[in-house]
């Protein structure tokens, strides 16, 4: 939904059409009314003519625009044109003589006022029903400007006026209600997305849970049945089967671990017990718990440590985990025979960290998507090049990231590779000093 | 049951192994694809009796190769056994959609999954 062009909403092709050719309908009768009714004479009658058909064709420009295009800015554009043509007009009526802008004061304030009221409706739309009618109530009930200069104002042209009055405040109602409703619906369709991806996260989590499982039980019955019967046809040793449920059961706990951490951040109380700590050693520590995996995806790990690193003031717990997330991630999205490497550095007040790898990149667009939460699921069994994991690694990253009061950000480029830079700020903030004050 | 080739096509390495020596153990002989393509490309150049597949495959998810198998006249016969982690009704559901033979939820007892496929295969021969 797009919640800029809030004008747009609900308005069809052909809604426009037909309004279009109402105003034309509406201001082409006004003239018509006006001039027949010989209220002016001789160059006044030309004037009216002018400021009525350059009402005309701002109107139909206005319209045709945005039959084209709808561009907010555009409307605000020939609004105030249209606004700067007719003042002129009304004012070079004034000046002919006959102090006639008191015959138009009432309606101006009138339609201001109104248009302050209503903001949020199109301000260029009242201004031009005020006026049609305005008009169209004067032709029929015929204002006087005496010989003498004096307004003469008849009990039904005031009821008209009214009427004016009456007909803008139902449109407003009208256009209000209108965009309401297409809130309410952009609301109730955002709704529906986040309940949708909340589904899809719980069967991915159940999913996620399910499959270290399975290799679990499927190799415990299969070491079962190897030492209950030794003449069972099973090609495989038991080291192998001990082996599958070790790893396996490594993963689940990784997962619970995971899920369990994101409750938390969810409640918003991480622990944060902090002390001074090298990052740079941090990430090595990190580093040397993916060694295996690194080897088996066939990536290699590279680090890229500025040696003599300031200590700094983080929780060592929770900034390894950010590199554990960002490191699997960029070995499990890499090439085969890929590089990821570390880069820790101090950097204009804060040490800064970047995670590099030479993988297969992620789209620009999709790059936001990346820190929101359940987005890996969102592609779910379309995505061709489905990855294992839960997708909340990010998440995690960066919650724990802002904790500590530093930037995380993503570049990447398609088929060359992804950098995921964070900093941590060397110093520590005031509600940080407060807590350290605290405990001594 | 002897003699028969079953296509076991599952992207979970530790799965694919214990499921294929559960199979193996009973006599049959197994084919493994690690993903949707591979597996597609071996049921129809291998022609295995019967299929076992999961559902979020790489590539190609289950769902989409069960159809391609499933509406086409030559492999419509092969029967097709979902195993899968996704335990909900609906996809179960889906899984019927695509006229997949049976739906069996991981975690399960092999014995369970060896029970079906022996079904389905003695089903065939009729």
């Amino acid at each position: 939904m797009k919640e800029k062009n809030k004008d747009n909403f609900g308005i069809s092709f052909f809604t426009k059409f037909i309004e279009m050719i109402f105003w034309f309908i509406t201001i082409s009768a006004a003239i018509f009314l006006n001039l027949s009714n010989q209220v002016f004479q001789g160059p006044q009658k030309l004037s009216y003519l002018f400021l009525f058909l350059s009402a005309v064709i701002i109107i139909l420009l206005v319209r045709g625009i945005r039959l084209v295009k709808t561009n907010s800015r555009k409307i605000v554009f020939a609004s105030s044109l249209s606004a700067s043509v007719l003042l002129p007009l009304l004012l070079l009526d004034t000046a002919a003589g006959k102090m006639v802008i008191f015959y138009y004061l009432p309606t101006v304030i009138a339609i201001l006022l109104t248009s302050l009221v209503m903001m949020d409706v199109k301000i260029y739309y009242i201004f031009i029903v005020g006026l049609c009618i305005f008009f169209l109530g004067d032709a029929f009930m015929g204002t006087r400007v005496t010989p003498a200069g004096q307004l003469k104002y008849p009990l039904m042209f005031m009821g008209t006026f009214s009427l004016t009055l009456l007909i803008m405040f139902t449109y407003y109602l009208y256009a209000k209600e209108r965009i309401i409703r297409a809130r309410l619906n952009a609301l109730t369709e955002r709704l529906k997305t986040i309940d949708r991806l909340k589904s899809d996260f719980v069967t991915n989590v159940s999913h996620e849970l399910r499959t270290p499982l399975t290799s679990i039980r499927n190799a415990a019955v299969l070491l079962k049945t190897k030492t209950g019967n030794k003449d069972a046809f099973i090609s495989v040793t038991e080291e192998e089967l001990l082996e599958i449920i070790v790893t396996n059961s490594d993963r689940q706990s990784r997962l619970i671990d995971t899920l369990l951490d994101l409750a938390k951040i969810e409640k918003g109380r991480l622990s944060m017990g902090r002390a001074l700590a090298n990052v740079g050693n941090i990430a090595m520590e990190a580093m040397k718990s993916l060694v295996i995996q690194a080897h088996k995806n066939n990536v290699e790990l590279v680090h890229d440590v500025q040696p003599d690193l300031p200590n700094i003031y983080v929780s060592a717990d929770q900034i390894i985990e950010v590199f554990t997330n960002l490191i699997d991630n960029a070995i499990k999205y890499n090439k085969k025979g890929g590089k990821v490497i570390v880069h820790v550095k101090v950097a204009e007040g804060c040490i800064e960290s970047v995670v590099e790898d030479t993988g297969i990149g992620i789209l620009a667009e999709n790059v936001d998507k990346l820190f929101e939460k359940f987005k890996r699921f969102n592609d779910d069994i379309e995505n061709k090049d489905r990855k294992k994991g839960t997708g909340l690694g990010l998440v995690i990253a960066k919650e724990i990231v802002q904790m500590h009061g530093g930037k995380i950000s993503v570049e990447s480029k398609i088929g060359e590779g992804t950098k995921v830079r964070f900093t941590l700020p060397a110093g520590l903030r005031k509600k940080d000093q407060e807590l350290l004050k605290n405990e001594e | 049951m002897k003699n028969k080739r079953i296509l076991l096509i599952e992207d979970e390495p530790d799965i694919l192994k214990t499921t294929a020596i559960f199979l193996q153990a009973e006599g049959f002989e197994v084919l493994t694809a690690v993903d949707g393509m591979e597996g597609l490309e071996k049921a129809r150049t291998q022609g295995p009796d019967l299929i076992i597949m999961d559902i979020m495959l790489p590539k190609l998810d289950g769902y989409k190769l069960c159809r391609m198998l499933k509406f086409d006249e030559k492999y419509k016969n092969i029967p097709i056994v979902f195993f899968t982690a996704r335990a909900q009704a609906q996809d179960e559901e889906l899984g019927r959609e695509v006229c997949a033979d049976a739906y069996i939820k991981k975690p399960t007892d092999p014995k369970l999954l060896i029970e079906k496929v022996k079904e389905l295969l003695g089903k065939q021969k009729c």
